[in-house]
């Protein structure tokens, strides 16, 4: 147990994935890259009370160029090139029964928005999203969270890279239906939080539509402890929660420390940068070089009573900085409490030092960056550090791969919201209120114990075929017969396969072979094959035929064994079999096969 | 809803739904429910029942900005304005579509427009395009006429949807022009981030100042935000009802593109004159009829009818159905002109290869080579309210603005 400040409040959005299509068009939840891209720019508007958010503002003031790849999943909804289609009744249906499993409220009309965002991580600038229902709860343990709203939304595009001013998304994720369900700050400890989330995953995993895939969970954690709010987005692995807390609450207790020295010593005053290019002839720093070389200036400022609070010990405000700076694409910028470092002297520190005569707790900072960009900067390093030394610490981070967070920009505000003019208000009938209730998920535990009472399977099993996403599959095809032939495939078989192969199959189609072996009374050896040949990448239209998987028949068999040397290994005999037919074949009937043989020889020679 | 209270747009309200508190602005009241905005940005439809409580009237803060009508220095450019999407804003309220007639809006993204050129926006229409009449474009030239002496160069923002009507009409009834005439459109509204209109409009401004002396239309050349086609207007048609890059030039490339705040004309045109003149009439007495399999007699001569002149779309090279021959020649007998087009769009009509084709040629069909359905149509339009009948034929079947192509090349379909 982590020693944890007394105030701290954890608040939850979890997003689920929805393995269902995509939510306004009719395309795939899986697809592959198709090499056609386009470039696109996108420009603040503003909402619908006239005024543009801060976050929006502050990421148009980011000049930036965005390249979309196209995936064989997308469609001109998600190129913004038509207009968004009706909403998708399967994943609408799934979020009303997420909401009733937690017993929220589901309203009566549901209102699809467009929350602005542009990030470029929707083609459209802004990502559909609608309010389903409010209220309810998360029980697990001895842990619960108050349900504060449920919300379904269609997904960003995933970001393949960014260079320069230039960002590459691909649009296999883009409109991929997700829930949102997002809890009060009623948590107290990053257990809990973990509890919580994991008990919303579940619920989802249960129904069997959760989208498989690495990143079909995905939470933001609101996080405060009296400096005001921290919304930290894209947390991926849950049990990474506790780390990332600790390291936020380890962050503001420094800052909150710097920032206290910092006022007793009298404050700051906003820096401005003046050009020195003269005052580092001689140097022999390679930065330095290579920046005056492209043509840039050497840019210096004062920053008052900011020493030793940059990068000294466990401060870090030149951290808090550098990060704002990166995200309007400046990298080049130096401290005081950093040098000497970078080829930079000890000498030609006290030369600037001197320059800008600097008080004893005076920084400064150095800009290598176009004169013509200094004032720019200079705006945004100021209003960073007078938001820091005002105590409020809020905005919205993002989780990094080392359990870090990093600023990504300011909170967003409800004016990023507007309706989408596109898709008239959906009305929640009664029936489909009744039908989410009835569909409900129930907690994990209880789904396994029931499919495996239902089903005769064991619980083990019907727990792997729920984690594997398998469930849903199973169920309709246990409909169809042979539970236990069908789980023994999808738990056993299948995991097999794919690790052996170092390969996926998907849902869809795992559907398609079991729906054409069943159809036509295939049993086990007819799947397997299939299984195999679709790993090792035959198409499925050349596995799914009538010749190609109709198991050997008994007099078939008993011909075929005519002519194979004489082998009593039923495994052998199998390989070969197969090998010449090209057809499944089981190996019970080879057996049976084999007895017959043995009892017809040993009839002859008696 | 508690007794004695209205609700009225703009109130701040607290009210019970579904047993939680909430808070919310009402936005308007729509269909017996209120549209209100939560706190946390999701509008909601209540119905005024279930408002439990009032706490304040406090009215939206709407931000009314100045509408600024003029801005920049530099070239004079008017930008006229009829409505359509690239001007439009949302009514959040309503849901209903307005036009914004702040110049600014648009100028101000592209600092060196502001430092280049002087933008003057003159309203002129605010309808939506489809319901553009015949009368609007002769207004709408007499306006060209008026603002080509203070201008070198006008911009027409226009609904996409009859664009190239009013291109085409404009192309005819001007008959010589001082100045370039830019038609632009969008097929993203303005409120979105993702809207063509900005780059749509830059680029017109910039071929408004251009020596293009024709009426051209600026609008994305593919779905990329990178480049901006100049097209003919006369050999300009939507092709796609939702894309941005849905102008096509037809049979001809693009005349010029606009890219990284350059313009590039390459292909040829008319390059402006010393005065902006025009044709004073337009007859409205003229349709398009398009052929299909299963059209009766009747419905042709009831159309016709009432038709001083008729643009008919028939198939491939440019034919109907012979039982129609009849009734085309009683038509042109009696003075009225049939002209053939193609509803392949692309590739010219030719009434001299197939015994139909002969036989239509022969009651008096009119063909004009590879004009487009909509520049026959305001072509005739233009030619029957200004010259003498027996002119006509002639006229029609006489290149004047670059409708008629004399050869297409392969790179064009």
């Amino acid at each position: 147990m982590m020693d944890l400040p007394e105030n701290i409040k954890i608040g939850l959005e979890v997003h689920l994935q929805v393995n269902a299509g995509k939510l306004f068009c009719s395309c795939e939840s899986e697809g592959r890259d198709t090499g056609i891209s386009f470039t696109r720019i996108l420009h603040a508007s503003s909402g619908e009370l006239g005024g543009s958010d801060v976050s929006t503002l502050y990421e148009a003031s980011r000049e930036r160029i965005f390249k979309y790849i196209a995936s064989d999943n997308s469609c001109l909804v998600e190129y913004d090139e038509e207009p968004p289609h009706k909403i998708n009744r399967n994943a609408l249906n799934t979020a009303l029964m997420m909401a009733s499993s937690f017993g929220s409220q589901i309203l009566d009309r549901v209102v699809v928005m467009r929350k602005v965002v542009i990030d470029g991580s929707n083609t459209s600038g802004f990502q559909r999203t609608s309010l389903i229902g409010f209220g309810g709860e998360v029980r697990r343990g001895n842990y619960k969270s108050k349900i504060s709203t449920i919300c379904l939304e269609e997904d960003a595009c995933r970001k393949v890279e960014e260079s320069g001013n230039m960002v590459t998304y691909s649009l296999d994720r883009l409109g991929i239906p997700l829930i949102e369900i997002s809890t009060e700050p009623d948590i107290t400890s990053p257990e809990g939080a973990i509890e919580v989330a994991r008990e919303i995953g579940e619920r989802l995993i249960s129904l069997g539509l959760l989208r498989k895939g690495a990143d079909s969970i995905r939470q933001d954690v609101n996080f405060s402890m009296g400096n005001g709010r921290v919304e930290i987005k894209g947390v991926s692995k849950l049990n990474a929660i506790g780390e990332i807390l600790q390291k936020e609450i380890d962050r503001q207790i420094a800052l909150e420390k710097a920032i206290e020295i910092w006022n007793a010593r009298g404050g700051t005053e906003p820096i401005s940068f003046v050009v020195n290019n003269s005052i580092m002839n001689g140097t022999n720093s390679k930065m330095i070089l290579n920046a005056t070389e492209a043509g840039k200036d050497v840019l210096l400022a004062r920053l008052k009573n900011g020493r030793k609070l940059l990068k000294s010990g466990e401060f870090r405000i030149g951290r808090e900085i550098a990060d704002a700076l990166k995200q309007i694409g400046i990298k080049g910028i130096l401290h005081y409490d950093e040098l000497p470092a970078y080829g930079i002297t000890l000498e030609e520190k006290q030369r600037i030092s001197d320059f800008l005569e600097l008080g004893e707790h005076d920084s400064f900072l150095i800009l290598l960056e176009e004169e013509s960009n200094a004032q720019y900067v200079s705006n945004v390093i100021n209003n960073r550090i007078e938001k820091l030394l005002s105590g409020d610490f809020s905005e919205t981070r993002a989780a990094m791969e080392d359990n870090t967070t990093r600023f990504m920009r300011p909170l967003s505000g409800s004016s990023r919201m507007y309706p989408e003019t596109d898709i008239p208000v959906i009305e929640i009938t009664r029936d489909m209120i009744e039908n989410a209730i009835k569909n409900a998920p129930l907690p994990l535990e209880i789904s396994v114990k029931e499919i495996s009472t239902k089903y005769g399977i064991s619980p083990q099993d019907a727990s792997t075929l729920i984690w594997n996403n398998t469930i849903s599959i199973f169920k309709e095809m246990a409909e169809r017969g042979d539970p236990k032939m069908v789980c023994r495939i999808l738990v056993q078989k299948l995991p097999e396969l794919e690790r052996k192969k170092n390969m996926k199959i998907d849902n869809k189609t795992l559907r398609n072979v079991f729906d054409f072996c069943l159809s036509n009374n295939f049993g086990r050896y007819s799947v397997e094959m299939a299984l195999e040949l679709i790993s090792d990448g035959v198409p499925q239209e050349k596995i799914l035929l009538q010749e190609k998987l109709r198991p050997v028949d008994e007099s078939e068999l008993t011909e075929l064994m005519k002519s194979i040397e004489e082998k009593r290994n039923i495994s052998a005999i199998s390989k070969e079999i197969v090998s010449i037919t090209g057809r499944p074949v089981d190996s019970s009937l080879i057996a049976k096969v084999l007895g017959n043989q043995s009892r017809s020889k040993h009839l002859n020679n008696t | 809803m508690p007794k004695g209270k209205e609700i009225s747009e703009g109130s701040t309200i607290e009210f019970t739904l579904k047993e939680k508190n909430l808070k919310g602005k009402v936005l308007g009241i729509k269909d017996s429910y209120l549209n209100i905005k939560l706190e946390n940005g999701y509008n909601i439809m209540v119905i005024p029942d279930e408002i439990k409580k009032i706490i304040n009237e406090d009215k939206i803060n709407k931000i009314e900005r100045e509408y600024s009508r003029e801005s920049g220095q530099g070239t004079n450019i008017s930008v006229i304005s009829t409505g359509g999407t690239i001007v439009s804003k949302v009514d959040y309220s309503t849901g209903a579509v307005f036009p914004s007639l702040d110049i600014s809006e648009i100028t101000s993204r592209f600092k060196y427009i502001e430092k280049s050129y002087h933008v003057r926006s003159i309203p002129f229409l605010n309808i939506l395009s489809e319901n553009m009449e015949p009368e609007q474009w002769l207004q709408l030239a007499h306006k060209i006429v008026e603002e080509s002496k203070r201008s070198e160069g006008i911009v027409i923002s226009h609904g996409t949807d009859t664009m190239t009507y009013t291109a085409s009409a404009l192309a005819f009834l001007l008959k010589e022009l001082s100045v370039p005439i830019i038609m632009v459109g969008s097929q993203r509204s303005s409120d979105r981030p993702s809207t063509d209109s900005y780059l749509n409009m830059e680029a017109a401004i910039n071929f408004a100042a251009s020596d293009f002396g024709e009426v051209g239309i600026s609008m994305h050349s593919s779905i990329s935000d990178d480049k901006i086609a100049l097209l003919r207007g006369v050999r300009a048609r939507k092709m796609h009802s939702s894309r941005r890059d849905a102008f096509r030039s037809i049979g001809e490339n693009p005349v010029g593109y606009f890219q990284n705040g350059l313009v590039n004309i390459s292909g040829p045109y008319r390059k402006k004159s010393a005065s902006t003149s025009i044709f004073e009439k337009i007859e409205k007495r003229a349709g398009i009829l398009y052929f299909h399999p299963g059209m009766e007699t009747e419905d042709l001569s009831e159309y016709l009818e009432k038709k001083l002149g008729v643009v008919i779309m028939g198939t491939g090279l440019g034919h109907i159905s012979t039982k129609f021959i009849d009734v085309i020649k009683e038509y042109t007998d009696s003075g009225r002109m049939a002209v053939m087009t193609t509803q392949c769009i692309y590739g010219t009509t030719d009434l001299d290869v197939y015994s139909t084709g002969r036989l239509l040629s022969r009651a008096g069909v009119t063909w004009a080579g590879n004009i487009l359905p909509e520049a026959a149509l305001t072509k005739m339009m233009v030619i029957m309210g200004n010259y003498p009948d027996f002119e006509w034929q002639k006229r029609m079947v006489t290149d004047m603005r670059g409708e008629i192509l004399q050869r297409e090349e392969i790179g064009v379909f």
